[in-house]
């Protein structure tokens, strides 16, 4: 709960122009944490409402972010057997096929909101979310044992 | 899973099109109200310490040049009120009717940031202070934009760089129409709208001309940097710098509009003398 409300808050926090395409989903990456390690408390449904919370807050249509994050969820449900017994390396593929796919829905999104031309840029996110995997993954991991 | 995407899906279309939605967002948001907080805190914080660790002799200094501005401002202003009375009787003269007078709401910047895409801002008053779609925005040097949504405790401001925001402007020097359009790029303009051989120079001042209703008329919007005209194309390629230096703002104005005309000659017609002619 406590990773979330922070992931929500990096989400808004201002960084120079520059950096701020290179931005990496956070509250994605943290709900793609606790989807694999605790995929029988946190479902699709979870997914949808913190997604409702990141289009209010980012000022998006309301229905933008959760249509991605259940296409997330579904997909990590799924592979959540596989993905626990693999190594980081090809974790960290999934991880980017997952980060892409979420990406394209929000793509698809946005442009019903308006026609935007984006560039390559665009698909930054996705690479950045999956290097910032490993330390995502090693934080989390961290704070659950303590709390456990 | 299936229901969900069904749902999320009948979101969009609906938030798309209508504005039912609105009071889930406004809950939403005042929920989220605490991390919209915590984000602007560090700014704050920043603006509170700097105030309070200002010298004495810096305090005085500023109050003198303060004053100084006050006074000229207000010595302006005897002037202005003077001009907009004989505005009012020449418009009158022309059979025009005129509107004058807005009303102002000063607002901060909240320190958020919505989409790396967009140039969104959020401001720290909301529905709750009575602002609404469709506000224009401004500061003190002009026209940033317009109020896109407003929840209760913030509200979203379309700045006028943004590539989907236009603006219907005039240029102050020959009164010549355009729109104004948003490039995407925090310091320039587009004016794709005006033919090769017409009246701009580098330098011009452009104004709101009032057209479309959003912006009330005669706020500076930019000034004109570069005019290239293209013999081969119907258009010149005009860009401008908007005047309200969007990337330094932190205090903003949002402003009703009195949408309500002056009448005609109000002080020479008393009522009762209208209600004889008509008899």
């Amino acid at each position: 709960m406590a990773s979330l409300g922070l992931a929500l808050t990096l989400k808004i926090l201002p960084f120079p122009p520059s950096i701020q395409n290179l931005a990496p989903d956070w509250v994605l990456l943290v709900l793609i944490y606790w989807l694999l390690s605790e995929p029988h408390k946190i479902g699709i449904l979870n997914a949808f409402f913190i997604g409702l919370l990141v289009d209010v807050l980012t000022g998006r249509l309301l229905g933008q972010y959760p249509l991605g994050y259940i296409f997330a969820a579904y997909l990590c449900l799924k592979l959540h057997n596989r993905l626990q017994n693999v190594r980081l390396a090809q974790q960290c593929f999934f991880i980017f096929l997952i980060l892409t796919i979420t990406q394209s829905i929000t793509l698809w999104t946005e442009t019903i909101q308006q026609s935007l031309n984006h560039d390559l840029n665009f698909w930054l996110p996705a690479l950045s979310g999956t290097l910032c995997w490993p330390l995502v993954k090693y934080l989390l991991n961290i704070s659950h044992r303590w709390f456990d | 899973m299936l229901v969900t995407v069904i749902l999320s899906v009948s979101l969009l279309i609906t938030d798309r099109q209508s504005n039912v939605l609105k009071s889930t967002r406004d809950v939403i948001s005042v929920l989220l109200y605490p991390i919209e907080r915590l984000v602007n805190l560090p700014p704050q914080l920043n603006q509170t310490l700097s105030k309070s660790l200002l010298s004495y002799q810096d305090l005085v200094t500023e109050n003198a040049r303060l004053k100084k501005q006050h006074f000229i401002a207000q010595t302006k202003l005897l002037k202005l009120a003077a001009l907009e009375k004989e505005n009012i009787r020449l418009q009158a003269l022309l059979g025009n009717s005129f509107t004058l007078g807005e009303q102002l709401l000063t607002a901060e910047l909240l320190a958020v940031n919505l989409a790396p895409y967009e140039h969104t801002i959020a401001l720290n008053k909301g529905s709750r202070f009575g602002i609404h779609k469709n506000q224009p925005v401004i500061n003190i040097h002009g026209v940033v934009g317009q109020v896109t949504r407003s929840t209760p405790m913030r509200s979203e401001v379309l700045l006028i760089s943004d590539p989907s925001h236009a603006i219907p402007v005039q240029i102050n020097r020959t009164g010549l129409h355009s729109i104004a359009v948003g490039s995407g790029q925090i310091n320039r303009l587009n004016l794709p709208f005006l033919p090769n051989n017409s009246d701009i120079i580098p330098g011009d001042l452009l104004i709101t001309s009032g057209l479309g209703g959003t912006f009330p008329s005669g706020y500076p919007v930019a000034t004109v940097t570069t005019v290239n005209p293209q013999p081969d194309k119907p258009f010149a390629i005009i860009t401008a710098t908007p005047v309200a230096q969007l990337d330094h703002i932190r205090e903003l104005l949002v402003v009703w509009s009195n949408t309500t005309p002056i009448p005609l000659l109000n002080e020479t017609k008393p009522s009762p003398t209208s209600n004889n002619e008509s008899d």
